[in-house]
């Protein structure tokens, strides 16, 4: 550790004092000393602007002036340097001028020492008493003393600057109390220059003030209180000054302060900042919240409306959509949608039971593969042709079902158009109306056989009546008896056949009740047979039977037409010489009829169709036989009409076998 | 010359023996008769009428089928054939070429003026 280095002046006229000092310096173990010396006041002067001694041993009687002039002069040339150039080395070493000066003075010169101190001298020394210890101790604690006054000077500085510097306003308050202590007022002892600012007082003004100058009357007692809460209890504490205009109003105020303090010694350090600006921006932002929470209550309940009114036109929707899906879900009638391309968008379950697809099959261009393919382009290009027209389309269509049925069925679409013109698809309805059709192509058949078979045996009749009245056959007796013949004969074909005609319209449109009677199965056979004896015998036929005992509940007559039917079929078909067989069997709740031939046989290809009307397996049938080629049609009708069933068995070349059954116990009967 | 030699071809029998005695009573021509297609088909090759009447409707061989044929035999395609039917526009529904018939009398017809419609369309006198 080095000596730490001092640089002492000796400002003394006399050189041998001088020496001495500088020898009794130079024993000192502490320091360690620069020692410059100066013979009078003046040289003493310019030697502290260039040394910049750390201490000064001052004689006080010098040969150009007294210590007390030299120190003015120090304090003079101090003050000039300090704004000239030695600002910075004096203010970082001194502040002020704190430089221990030890004035030297002569025996019995107490009161020029006084003097000296009061000047700026931090000790003195009597000339002549001075020892090296002496000298020492007054050097280091001169400059301890200085080093300590520089320090506190410094730190003050610091404060107060640091107060002055500072936005808020701070004051210092001492207490006046009463004889019995008690604090009754508090005076301003201090106030920095924003407080000034904030009073709009100067610091002359305010210093000595009671603190009630600055409070208004309203607010002291409660500021008052506060106050000496902080002295009392030692505690900072904070309070939120709001002065109101008027007090009650608590809406508006005029001004707000946000106020520290805390005891110092006996009184308190108070600073305070004006806060009313924020507090008004408080204030607005508060009102807007509360503005905003309303505006928010009061749209939220707006809202709540508005999706009330949303969720009912929600439920509504889906009310009148669920009654749509219903509808086109449940309907009758197949229902589809084709957008602008031709697309499928949707078919409804009917449209799929009715052609045969899934909805996914259906989907796009999917239908397309279920219409008859020759069909396919030509409807393709007729319905594409309508879709420019604003009308609907309406044609019957053929189709391969799944179940590879060709079907037939009535398609309609009408298109869909946009509020503004523009073609958004069509929606169409489909219709298997392949029954129909069948219908009325039966009908037509029908109607072109009914025509065929009622005109022939017309044309011969009005042909051989005529050629009889022409006279020309007057001589002619044979022919004109076989003219007679052939009317008679074509007469009675035409009265069976519109008999008949008129039987199975009755009997198919339900017109024909049966009249139910206990009958005796045997008694029917019987007479069946019988009504069938003669022409029998005439075709060298034998009818051959078996008789059932059994009493069943049916239309006698009814049942004897069907088995006269049947056994006459069979003799028709029978060649000459071979046997009819009629049989009946018990069979559970039913009895069962049989008529067997040995005949020619039913084509497989027949065997379903020979209970239609006109469907004799051979077309010449009905002319050759002589039949109407209803018997059966009619035999089927009075079976079912019955409770029974009607079929046919049938090897070609051997022969047909007639079955029907009827129930015993007929209801009715 | 001799009478007029006419093939008649028609199942219904009773009819076609009323026609018989009309054509032969009325016209004075002789009158044969088929009651199948393919008996009609044998007398035409066989009898070599003068003309032929042709019942569209037959079971076993249809009237059409057998007028191609006879049309195409050299025995009988130049013997002229009348048809007889009930359904004109049905005779050839696919056809634009005209049949190779002599006429059309269309069923009904009336027995007693038959023998002057075929000798109108034939050009025959009677």
């Amino acid at each position: 550790m080095t000596t730490p280095q001092l640089t002492l002046l000796i400002v003394d006229d006399s050189l041998s004092d001088q020496e001495i000092y500088s020898r009794y310096l130079q024993q000192d173990a502490a320091y360690e000393y620069e020692i410059v010396q100066a013979e009078s006041g003046q040289q003493g002067l310019l030697r502290c602007q260039q040394s910049l001694p750390d201490v000064i041993l001052l004689d006080f009687m010098l040969l150009d002036m007294t210590g007390l002039e030299f120190l003015q002069q120090l304090q003079q040339q101090f003050q000039q340097q300090f704004q000239q150039q030695f600002q910075q080395q004096f203010q970082q070493r001194w502040g002020k001028l704190h430089l221990p000066v030890i004035m030297l003075t002569g025996q019995g010169s107490e009161a020029i020492a006084v003097e000296a101190m009061k000047s700026g001298a931090s000790d003195y020394l009597v000339k002549g008493k001075t020892t090296p210890e002496t000298l020492r101790l007054a050097i280091r604690q001169g400059i301890e003393k200085t080093q300590l006054s520089q320090q506190l000077d410094r730190s003050e500085r610091r404060f107060r600057t640091s107060l002055e510097n500072m936005l808020d306003s701070c004051a210092i308050y001492r207490s006046v109390r009463d004889e019995q202590g008690k604090i009754i007022d508090f005076v301003v002892e201090y106030v920095n220059t924003a407080a000034c600012l904030s009073n709009r007082m100067t610091a002359t003004e305010q210093i000595g003030q009671s603190l009630s100058r600055f409070i208004p009357d309203n607010y002291y007692e409660n500021i008052f209180q506060f106050c000496c809460q902080v002295v009392n209890t030692g505690r900072s504490q904070r309070y939120e000054l709001i002065l109101r205009h008027p007090p009650t109003d608590l809406t508006q105020f005029s001004s707000a302060f946000d106020l520290c303090a805390s005891q110092l010694e006996d009184g308190f350090v108070v600073s305070w900042r004006d806060i009313t600006d924020r507090k008004r921006t408080e204030m607005a932002l508060q009102q807007a919240n509360e503005e905003l929470e309303q505006r928010i209550g009061d749209r939220t309940l707006e809202l709540r409306q508005v999706n009330q009114q949303l969720q009912q036109e929600l439920r509504e929707r889906q009310r009148v959509e669920a009654e749509f899906r219903v509808l086109s879900e449940a309907a009758p009638v197949g229902i589809f949608r084709i957008d602008a391309q031709g697309g499928c968008t949707y078919v409804n379950p009917r449209a799929q039971e009715i052609c045969g697809y899934t909805f996914e099959e259906a989907m796009g261009n999917g239908w397309h593969r279920f219409i008859q393919p020759d069909d396919f382009q030509p409807v393709l290009a007729r319905w594409l042709a309508f879709t420019t027209s604003q009308s609907v389309f309406i044609e019957d269509i053929r189709y391969i079902h799944r179940d590879r049925t060709l079907r037939v069925g009535r398609a309609a679409t009408a298109p869909i158009w946009s509020d503004s013109g523009v073609l958004m698809g069509h929606v169409g309805t489909i219709e298997d109306v392949t029954e129909r059709y069948e219908i009325e192509q039966r009908k037509r058949e029908f109607l072109s056989v009914v025509s065929h078979e009622l005109k022939t045996p017309l044309a011969s009749i009005r042909g051989a009546l005529g050629l009889l009245s022409t006279g020309r056959l007057d001589n002619d007796p044979e022919t004109t008896q076989e003219m007679l013949d052939i009317a008679k004969e074509d007469t009675e074909r035409l009265v069976r056949l519109v008999n008949d005609l008129l039987d199975l319209e009755r009997l198919e449109s339900g017109q024909l009740t049966l009249t139910k009677a206990r009958c005796n199965v045997a008694t029917l056979m019987r007479r069946s047979v019988e009504g069938l004896q003669l022409l029998a015998e005439a075709a060298q036929l034998l009818i051959c039977y078996e008789p059932l005992d059994l009493e069943i509940g049916v239309d006698g007559d009814r049942i004897v037409q069907t088995l006269i039917n049947l056994l006459g079929n069979a003799l028709k078909f029978s060649s000459p010489g071979s046997q009819v067989n009629l049989k009946a069997d018990r069979l559970g709740d039913v009895v069962q009829f049989q008529v067997q031939d040995q005949g020619r046989g039913i084509p497989p290809d027949k065997l379903n169709l020979v209970f239609e009307r006109f469907q004799q397996a051979e077309l010449s049938d009905a002319q050759q036989q002589g039949g109407t080629g209803l018997g059966l049609a009619i035999s089927r009708n009075i079976v079912e009409l019955h409770g029974g069933q009607i079929w046919v068995e049938s090897r070609l070349g051997e022969g047909s076998t007639f079955y029907f059954t009827l129930p015993i116990n007929q209801a009715g009967a | 010359m001799s009478a007029k030699h006419v093939l008649l071809i028609d199942d219904e029998k009773r009819l076609a023996r009323v026609i018989q005695a009309c054509l032969s009573k009325l016209g004075g021509w002789t009158v044969t008769v088929a009651t199948s297609g393919v008996e009609g088909w044998v007398k035409a090759s066989t009898e070599q009428p003068d003309a032929i009447l042709l019942d569209v409707m037959m079971p076993d061989l249809d009237g059409l089928t057998l007028l191609h044929q006879l049309k195409e035999s050299a025995l009988t395609q130049t013997i002229p054939v009348i048809l007889l039917t009930a359904r004109p526009p049905a005779i050839a529904p696919d056809s634009t070429e005209p049949l190779p018939i002599a006429g059309i009398i269309p069923k009904p017809f009336d027995p007693l003026s038959l023998s002057n419609q075929i000798a109108e369309i034939l050009g025959w006198t009677i």
